[in-house]
């Protein structure tokens, strides 16, 4: 009968209750969320000053954004599922309107269905009080102070955007990192000068020499070890196509020297040509043209010229076609006595040998490229293995330090200083990706830096001898030690008695200090001492 | 129903008050003491009054039993007082006829309001006779065991100052008491007000306005308050905080204390809570009602370890360290 009486008053109890909840949620929501929004900001603004100083790639920059958006989003999915209890409100408006705990019970007795009169005059007066109650003005809206720290680190955001400084970049702009930039400018840079037909001439083959060996030295500093063995094979590819056949065409030369004998006039051209000086032989054929063109060799001689030429056109295999019919034109107009156009055919033909005395330099240097990048290759891989060796060696020293506890077992960061090479100045090597700073010290040989082109081999023998050197002279010591002890102590206390007196010292300090008995309290010094004697003297269990 | 309640609530706080006032009449200040002494009679408790000699302690008790109207007995304790000067006990009797008999000579013991002035002077055994009688509120002599008549209610008093020669209450009979109260030095008003009413010719005269049976029925009204389960978690949390080995135990409890409240002293905290929510008009109990119990009702049921002893520690200290550090239960 109480339930059915005081059911209204359970009812305004718990509909009063419901609302401060929902208050208190909306309170709690709105704190917590800008409290979240707040310290997760620290993920934005952290990448975007990253960005300023340091550009980061597009996907990465809009990873992080989309992670730090669904971090956010699930905190406030779950703070949102997060909902207040009543007995809590009930308690906070207890506190709030001090009513002493009124509500609080009264929740109580209503969610226990606790039922008595004296419950019912409680339920009672806790709906009147409930009633009277003002939410509005015990639950002010209030703007948490935080909400202004997140507006202010959200407009900061925004304004670091739009910072119009020339070291800055927008993070809505993100683009590929400059290191990446400069990697591909590299190579497509060593690219355009390994192209033989843009890039190569006999004039500049000394600074095309330099210019891939920089190149080179450059792309291994920059580039990880796998990325330059993988574009130094792909240069080796490409330098092995586009082989010239030098071989054929000296040959070829040769047959045309061996054709010009017994030609007098021709006997300059015939000599350069054995010698396999293609730049020598043309310019002797130019001079034999202008010889001609004067028009003061007789006809015999015209006539042995022109079969000389003849054979010789003959002798030229196809590989040098357009000087075959040179020469072959030249000696047909000679036979027509027509000086001026035999003249001509010979320029031309001393033209097609100075081709092939470029093609010849051409292969010359294409074999020292090739061996260049042989050795580079060769470089690499020694820099690689030592990098393995140095790695195990540091791993091993760690754990004899470890065992042992001796030395310190930190690795040296090794910055990648050297000599320019043919630059001949101090240059410092890269960026991070050059540095080995981590690896761990492997004694001597511990992180050896990589010193451009120069070849490494393998550790001398007098080192070896050296370190047993320095082992064979520390066991001497040892041994010279003991022998020094051995004199100085064991055979003296054999000789004789020890002469040293024994003799009763008092300790330092007594049990029973007079000046403690005067004391009105216990000294701190003597309380543990008290404290055990009572234990033992008192009766059982009395201080225990 | 609810306005019969109202009229209960009602009634309850008019008598407290009247009570109150009849007594103020002769004692001066010492409000907490009165209020604690009636507290302490209405749950059906007894109260330790500590206090250094001439501050009233057993005028109060006289006033008291001067204006609720029960017998009232004193026993002024004293280090030959045996237990049947207390209780009583069987002498022989000669009828009409020439025959002798046994009989039971109630001692002091028997009355409604018993003072024990100085109750440490006594000896641990005679003190020891009160136990019984204090808890099951009946005496017993040799075979027979005598009730005792209701209310029942022990006014102790002791003196901290002079141990000489004193019996310090054992931890058994102190846990009988539902109240420990320390009476302090009035102030200087109130010892203006003391000296004006006692260098009178006449001394103020006080009225009797509560019987035995009123004051049951204030008891009876107090115990029908309703507590909700975490108020009454509340006051288990705090009377466990007084154990070393509980785990709701203050760090200094760990340290100083060797045996906490028992259950009489959780006990002694509803009880009051309940009746001082009724004083401040109120049906329900709330946390402040068992905060503001948690010092009479506990501080004589801590004892002290060793280095409590040592150290000299205030068991009200510790237990404003433990109302400080417990929170109430939501």
């Amino acid at each position: 009968m109480a339930l059915e009486n005081d059911a209204p008053n359970r009812a305004s109890v718990s509909k009063v209750l419901e609302t401060i909840e929902r208050r208190l949620r909306f309170d709690r929501l709105l704190r917590e969320l800008t409290v979240g929004f707040s310290l997760s900001m620290a993920i934005p603004l952290a990448v975007v000053l990253w960005h300023l100083f340091s550009p980061i790639q597009t996907t990465t920059f809009w990873l992080v954004i989309l992670f730090w958006l669904l971090g956010f989003c699930s905190f406030t999915l779950w703070r949102l599922s997060q909902k207040g209890s009543l007995t809590q409100a009930a308690t906070s408006v207890d506190l709030r309107a001090k009513l002493k705990d009124e509500l609080k019970s009264a929740r109580w007795f209503i969610s226990e269905s606790t039922s008595s009169p004296w419950v019912e005059a409680h339920l009672d007066r806790a709906a009147h009080t409930a009633d009277k109650l003002d939410i509005v003005e015990l639950y002010p809206k209030q703007t948490p102070r935080n909400f202004l720290v997140a507006i202010g680190l959200f407009v900061l955001l925004i304004a670091l955007n739009l910072v119009p400084t020339s070291w800055t970049r927008g993070w809505l702009e993100a683009k590929s990192p400059r290191s990446t930039e400069t990697r591909e400018s590299k190579t497509e840079t060593a690219e355009n000068i390994l192209e033989p037909s843009d890039s190569l001439n006999l004039e500049d083959d000394l600074s095309w020499e330099k210019r891939v060996t920089q190149l080179l030295n450059n792309m291994i500093e920059e580039v990880s070890g796998t990325d330059s063995m993988e574009q130094l094979e792909e240069i080796r590819k490409r330098l092995n196509t586009e082989e010239t056949n030098l071989e054929a065409i000296e040959q070829s030369l040769e047959a045309m020297a061996r054709a010009l004998e017994g030609v007098t006039q021709l006997d300059e051209v015939r000599e350069a040509l054995a010698n396999k000086n293609f730049e020598e032989a043309a310019e002797q054929l130019r001079e034999l043209a202008k010889n001609l063109e004067k028009n003061t060799t007789t006809s015999d001689d015209k006539k042995r010229l022109q079969e000389g030429l003849e054979r010789a056109a003959l002798e030229v295999r196809e590989e040098l076609e357009e000087l075959s019919e040179a020469l072959e034109r030249s000696a047909e107009q000679l036979g027509k006595n027509n000086l001026k156009e035999s003249k001509e055919s010979l320029d031309e033909a001393a033209s097609k040998l100075n081709e092939a005395a470029q093609e010849q330099a051409e292969q010359n240097l294409k074999d020292a490229a090739k061996q260049q990048l042989q050795q580079l290759q060769e470089i690499l891989n020694a820099r690689r293995e030592h990098a393995s060796q140095a790695k195990r060696g540091g791993e091993q020293s760690s754990k004899e330090q470890a065992q042992g506890g001796a030395g310190q077992g930190q690795g040296t960061e090794q910055t990648t200083a050297r000599q320019g090479g043919d630059h001949g100045e101090a240059r410092q090597a890269g960026d991070g990706e050059q540095k080995q700073g981590n690896q761990p010290a492997q004694g001597d040989q511990g992180g050896m830096p990589f010193d451009g082109p120069t070849q490494l081999g393998s550790p001398t023998e007098l080192e070896v001898t050296l370190r047993q050197e320095v082992i064979l002279s520390q066991q001497e010591r040892e041994i010279e030690f003991e022998r020094e002890h051995e004199q100085l102590i064991e055979q003296p206390s054999r000789a004789a008695d020890s002469e040293v007196e024994y003799r009763k010292i008092e300790p330092g300090r007594s049990y029973a200090d007079p000046e403690a008995l005067g004391y009105d309290s216990i000294p701190w010094s003597y309380r543990t001492l008290v404290k055990r004697y009572f234990e033992t003297m008192g009766p059982r269990g009395k201080h225990d | 129903m609810i306005n019969e309640i109202d009229q209960q609530v009602e009634l309850f706080q008019h008598q407290f008050a009247t009570v109150k006032s009849e007594i103020g009449k002769r004692i001066v200040g010492s409000e907490d003491i009165i209020e604690g002494i009636l507290i302490s009679l209405i749950a059906d408790g007894h109260t330790l009054l500590e206090g250094i000699p001439g501050l009233g302690k057993t005028k109060l008790v006289h006033t008291l039993s001067e204006v609720l109207q029960l017998e009232f007995s004193r026993i002024q304790f004293t280090p030959d007082l045996m237990p049947a000067d207390i209780i009583g006990t069987n002498v022989v009797q000669e009828n009409q006829q020439g025959e002798k008999s046994f009989e039971f000579q109630p001692g002091p013991i028997f009355g409604n309001m018993i003072l024990a002035d100085e109750i440490n002077r006594a000896t641990p055994k005679t003190q020891s006779a009160l136990l019984e009688a204090m808890q099951e509120k009946s005496v017993s002599v040799g075979k027979r065991t005598h009730k005792l008549g209701l209310p029942f209610f022990v006014l102790a008093t002791q003196n901290p100052l002079e141990m000489e020669g004193t019996y310090p209450l054992p931890e058994a009979q102190l846990d009988r008491f539902f109240f420990k109260l320390k009476v302090r030095y009035p102030s200087v008003d109130d010892l203006h007000k003391i000296l004006d009413r006692t260098t009178q010719p006449e001394e103020p005269t006080v009225d009797r306005v509560l019987d035995g049976p009123q004051i049951l029925a204030m008891r009876k009204t107090s115990r029908a308050i309703p507590i909700s389960r975490p108020v009454q978690e509340y006051a288990i949390q705090l009377t466990l905080a007084t154990h070393p080995g509980s785990p709701h135990a203050h760090n200094d409890v760990q340290q100083f204390i060797r045996y906490g409240a028992s259950p009489r002293g959780a006990q002694a905290l509803v009880l009051g809570g309940k009746i001082r929510a009724l004083l401040s008009n109120r049906v329900h109990v709330s946390g402040e009602d068992i905060r503001a119990m948690v010092l009479p009702a506990l501080r004589h049921r801590l004892l002290l370890n060793f280095e409590g002893e040592a150290e000299q520690i205030d068991p009200d200290t510790m237990l404003k360290k433990i109302l400080d550090d417990t929170p109430e239960p939501s």
